[in-house]
Order: structure tokens, then C-alpha cells, then sequence
């Protein structure tokens, strides 16, 4: 049995139970119409940690005809405990059986080795904590044998005694431990509107080279009597701000594979496809305006 | 800046306990905003658990009513080792805390203990049944040298009379059965009543063994609880028309 090995700088989804026959039959229906079925998917492996039953069968399926990415909400990569070694052995299990095109997790700490907390806490922003963070990450990536990427996280607090803003944290890391940067733009919103950042700068912080994937997901918002607060709920469309951010990163960095990400109340299989439709759709007018670009700058 | 494991355990304890627990100077901005975000972060892994248990219980959840079920489900959240667990096991000891915490009846803690065997089933390893018509093409000899074990999904129980009557409106044979046989031989758990036999049969798979073997195993005790070759017979065909079985390697045989 092989598997696609390659992510393509095209929108993805997330996949969900109630998607799997729908996406398998998107891969016929995909002869006829272009935008039909996504371009790859994206899954939890923690949803796919036992051993055997009906969701291997389905993802053993659709693994054969689209690219996957597991995205890890388990290794509590940033907790003073050190990486899960139970989720990391499991996780090293599940990349052997499927060989994803990308393996993935948070800047975040899921609590302590007695005491999990199923959330993605936020890590201080501290030299002693980027030299842990990157010693985690050698860890993960020795036991998978291959690179990972990062996320950054939503916040809804900063730490008061950081030392480094987010992207020079996430740079860091990147030179300390090898892996490279998993950008939620989304979370980027989320983060510089709940700390009062500018979201645009936060965007072009980032270097592109380092880039692997790209997340694209709606928030739920939320006023309070001391300001607006975003919530990181994946439960709604990508709003206009995100679009826009998107837009600006990728006319910097190019095309990058870009995810729909939608987890709480979610939709028929066609919504996720519009959205992962107008991903597409700004990267090709995107691409279309660097080669208009390079076309003025040869003559 | 503090040491990483003193902000964890000041954030934990924050989440736990609340605002009080939490110092003045971790995080930047007003107390208020402070408060508002540590709040988002208590209340996504509070419904995280809570949606994870009842997704896990659903019958258990109906019996005793979404209220109910939810203050119980707080309550076992406190109970110790129950978070050290991740999400797709931190239901592993409501049935026995449900037995012990004296709130609820037999039933109620049965079916918990009914519906964790089911998942465990519905997740177990995959594995190629033995089907009855691989074994009907050989010989005596053949056959008695077939070595098999239990199929990884297949467990035999049996649980409080009024799961047994719950279960038998879907098949009635279940309501009179004292023990019942959950198995997934492919992609749906079955539930097939379990004869004496059958669980005697089933008691000796726990390592691989021989068909002659456990013939053997099975009739040769003197007493009561020796089966007949007729009942041996009837028990394996039954547990194999559920796929129960599987066909071990002859290396492992006992």
C-alpha cells in the first residue's frame, strides 16, 4: 500500500467522521469538476490512537488518494515535564502506519505528567523556556525521524516578564531544533487583537522560508466591559481580517499548502470546500499578480 | 521570570482553583483582562472532558438525564488519576466510580461498564475472523490440529439483569442470556447472547491453542463442568458464526 508523500501548495480541510464518505466520493467526483474535492487533508492522530475498528478503515481509504497531515493537540511539547512519551510513541506508531506528508503540533504545554489539561497553554516567551521548547522538539523529531512543524499559538494572555516577541521566539526555534513553522493566521488575529498587536506586523515578522503549512479557521468574539476578546473556536466561515492577513502573507511568501480548519458546529462537506475554494482562488489571482509583476519588471 | 515549572503549577492551580490561585505578576494587562483570559482556557478544558465523557456514555448519559449525568461527571473529574488520563480514555473509571459513589443504582453503573467494553471493542485491533467455511473443508485430523485465540475485539461478560432487559428490546435472546458476547469481526460490534459453553470455550483463548487442544481442555474434566462434544461443538460454531476467532500462528500454541 503507498500513500501521497507530498503536501501541495493548494487548500486542504480538516477531516471529519461525518465527512469520510463524502470525501472519499469527492475523488470520482473530482474528474468532473475541479474544485470538488480538497487538495489534502488534514487530521488529530490523537482521534486515531486505538489500535484498530472503523475510523483506520476510513483513513486507511482516503489516505490513498490525498496527501495527509497530522496535526498533534498532544505532546505537550512545552510542559516542565517534557514532551508526553506515551502520546510521542503512539504518534511514531500512527506516522509509521500512514507515512503523513507533514507532521505537526503546538507552541503550547498541555499540563503535567499527573494532570493533563486538554487545552494549548501558552509558554513564556523566555530564553529558559526556547532552549526547553527546542530540546522537546529534538526529542519528537529523533523518535519520528523527520522534521516538524510548529504552531503559534492563540493567546489570550501575555506573560509579563517575555523577552522576545512571538515571531523571534518561533525563529529561534527553528534554528535551535531544525522544524519549521506551522502559521495559524487565524491565531494570529485572535492573539494581536485579545493583546493589542498589530496583526499585520505580526504577519510580517514571520519568515517565509520557514513556513510549511499554513491554518485558516473562524473565531468566536466575544465583548466584555475591558475590551473585545476572540475565541480560537474553528466553529464559524474565515473572516475578512484573516482573509486579508492570508492574502498578505502568501503575496510575500508564495503559495503554501493552506488548511480549512473547522472543528465545532461543523458544516456539510460543500462549506468546507467553498472556503478551501477561496484559499485557492487568492493564491491563484496571487500568482497571477507576481508573474504580471515579473512580466513589468523584464521589460 | 519565575522557573517554567513554577508558572505551570501557578496556571494550574488558576484553573483548578480559580482567580485567587493565580499571582499578580505572571501575566501583563489589568486583573480583569487577566481573569477573562485564564477563563477561556478553564472553561475549553472543562467542556473538553465533560463532551469527551459524554460522548463516551451516551446511554448512560439518557438513564439518568443530562443534568444529572453532568454533576457526576464533574464530580468523578475530581476523583485522583481520572485527569491524569487523556481524552480518549478519561472515561476508563466512571463505571467503577459510578459503583462505589453510592448515587446511583446497578443499572446505571452496569451500562457505564457495558458501554466502555463496547468502545473498547469498536477500538480494538483489527483482525481477519475464522470463518466457519475454512474449517468445513478439511479433515478430522485438520481440523483438530487448527490452532486458534479469541479475536482482539471479541469479550465475553456478563452485566446487571437490567442491562441484559435494556439490551434484549434490540434482540430478545439478549434479555435472557447470562452473558453476553461483544464482538467486531469487521466494522460493526455485535451482540450475541454467550451459552455456558461458549464462555467456557471462550475462558481457555486467552493464549493460542489448538482445536484438539482445547476439545480436550474443554471435555476431559471429570465433573460438572465438563461440556459434551455435541455442546463443544455446537459453542464453537456459535462462537465463530459471531467472529470470535481468529487463526493463530503455530508457533504460539500452548
Amino acid at each position: 500500500m503507498t500513500f501521497p508523500t507530498v503536501l501541495p501548495p493548494l487548500a486542504g480541510i480538516g477531516l471529519k467522521p461525518q465527512h469520510y464518505g463524502d470525501v472519499l466520493q469527492s475523488v470520482s467526483a473530482s474528474v468532473t469538476s475541479p474544485v470538488s474535492a480538497p487538495a489534502w487533508l488534514e487530521v488529530h492522530p490523537q482521534n486515531y490512537f486505538g489500535a484498530g475498528g472503523p475510523p483506520h478503515r476510513w483513513l486507511t481509504a482516503i489516505a490513498q488518494s490525498f496527501p495527509l497531515s497530522f496535526h498533534s493537540v498532544g505532546l505537550s511539547l512545552g510542559s516542565a515535564d517534557g514532551v508526553n512519551a506515551d502520546e510521542l510513541e503512539q504518534l511514531a506508531a500512527l506516522c509509521q502506519r500512514y507515512q503523513p506528508a507533514m507532521v505537526s503540533d503546538h507552541l503550547s504545554w498541555s499540563g503535567s505528567a499527573n494532570n493533563r489539561y486538554p487545552d494549548l497553554l501558552p509558554v513564556p516567551y523566555t530564553a529558559a523556556a526556547l532552549r526547553h521548547f527546542a530540546a522537546q522538539i529534538g526529542k519528537v523529531q529523533d523518535r519520528l525521524k523527520r522534521r516538524i512543524l510548529i504552531e503559534n499559538p492563540s493567546r489570550y494572555l501575555a506573560f509579563a516578564r517575555d523577552e522576545m516577541d512571538e515571531a523571534q521566539f518561533l525563529h529561534e526555534l527553528c534554528r535551535l531544533s531544525g522544524c519549521g513553522i506551522l502559521l495559524d493566521i487565524n491565531n494570529i488575529e485572535v492573539s494581536a487583537t485579545n493583546l493589542g498587536l498589530d496583526a499585520a506586523a505580526m504577519v510580517d515578522a514571520i519568515d517565509p522560508d520557514l513556513v510549511g503549512e499554513l491554518h485558516l479557521a473562524g473565531h468566536a468574539r466575544e465583548d466584555h466591559p475591558e475590551g473585545v476578546l476572540l475565541i480560537d473556536d474553528h466553529g464559524s466561515r474565515v473572516s475578512e481580517v484573516t482573509w486579508s492577513l492570508f492574502a498578505r502573507f502568501i503575496a510575500r511568501a508564495g503559495n503554501k499548502p493552506a488548511l480549512i480548519e473547522w472543528d465545532t458546529d461543523v458544516p456539510d462537506l460543500p462549506i468546507l470546500l467553498e472556503e478551501a475554494a477561496k484559499a485557492e482562488a487568492i493564491m491563484a489571482a496571487q500568482t497571477c499578480l507576481n508573474a504580471r509583476a515579473l512580466d513589468h519588471a523584464d521589460a | 521570570m519565575p522557573m517554567l515549572e513554577q508558572v505551570q503549577t501557578a496556571m494550574m492551580q488558576a484553573i483548578d482553583g480559580g482567580p485567587a490561585f493565580l499571582p499578580d505578576d505572571l501575566f501583563a494587562g489589568t486583573r480583569a483582562r487577566i481573569v477573562t483570559g485564564m477563563k477561556v482556557h478553564a472553561n475549553t478544558i472543562s467542556h473538553a472532558r465533560l463532551v469527551a465523557i459524554e460522548e463516551t456514555f451516551p446511554r448512560t448519559l439518557s438513564a439518568l438525564g443530562k443534568a444529572r449525568f453532568n454533576r457526576l461527571s464533574r464530580d468523578y473529574l475530581e476523583q485522583p488519576g481520572v485527569c491524569a488520563l487523556g481524552l480518549n480514555r478519561i472515561g476508563a473509571l466512571l463505571h467503577e466510580w459510578l459503583r462505589n459513589c453510592g448515587e446511583v443504582s446497578e443499572d446505571v453503573f452496569e451500562l457505564a461498564r457495558f458501554e466502555w467494553r463496547w468502545l473498547e471493542a469498536y477500538h480494538a485491533a483489527d483482525a481477519e475472523p475464522l470463518k466457519l467455511a475454512v474449517l468445513a473443508g478439511l479433515d478430522a485430523d485438520a481440523l483438530l490440529d487448527v490452532t486458534i485465540a479469541a479475536h482482539p475485539a471479541a469479550v465475553v461478560e456478563a452485566f446487571a439483569r437490567g442491562i441484559h432487559h435494556a439490551l434484549g428490546t434490540q434482540s430478545p435472546e439478549l434479555a435472557e442470556s447470562a452473558t453476553i458476547l461483544i464482538a467486531r469481526p469487521e466494522t460493526e460490534v455485535l451482540l450475541v447472547p454467550a451459552s455456558a459453553a461458549m464462555v467456557a470455550i471462550f475462558g481457555r483463548l486467552g493464549k493460542p491453542v489448538s482445536i484438539g487442544n482445547l476439545l480436550g481442555l474443554c471435555t476431559e474434566p471429570a465433573g460438572k463442568d465438563a461440556l459434551s462434544s455435541e455442546d463443544f461443538i455446537a459453542a464453537l460454531i456459535a462462537l465463530l458464526e459471531a467472529g470470535a476467532l481468529i487463526r493463530a500462528e503455530q508457533q504460539q500454541v500452548v
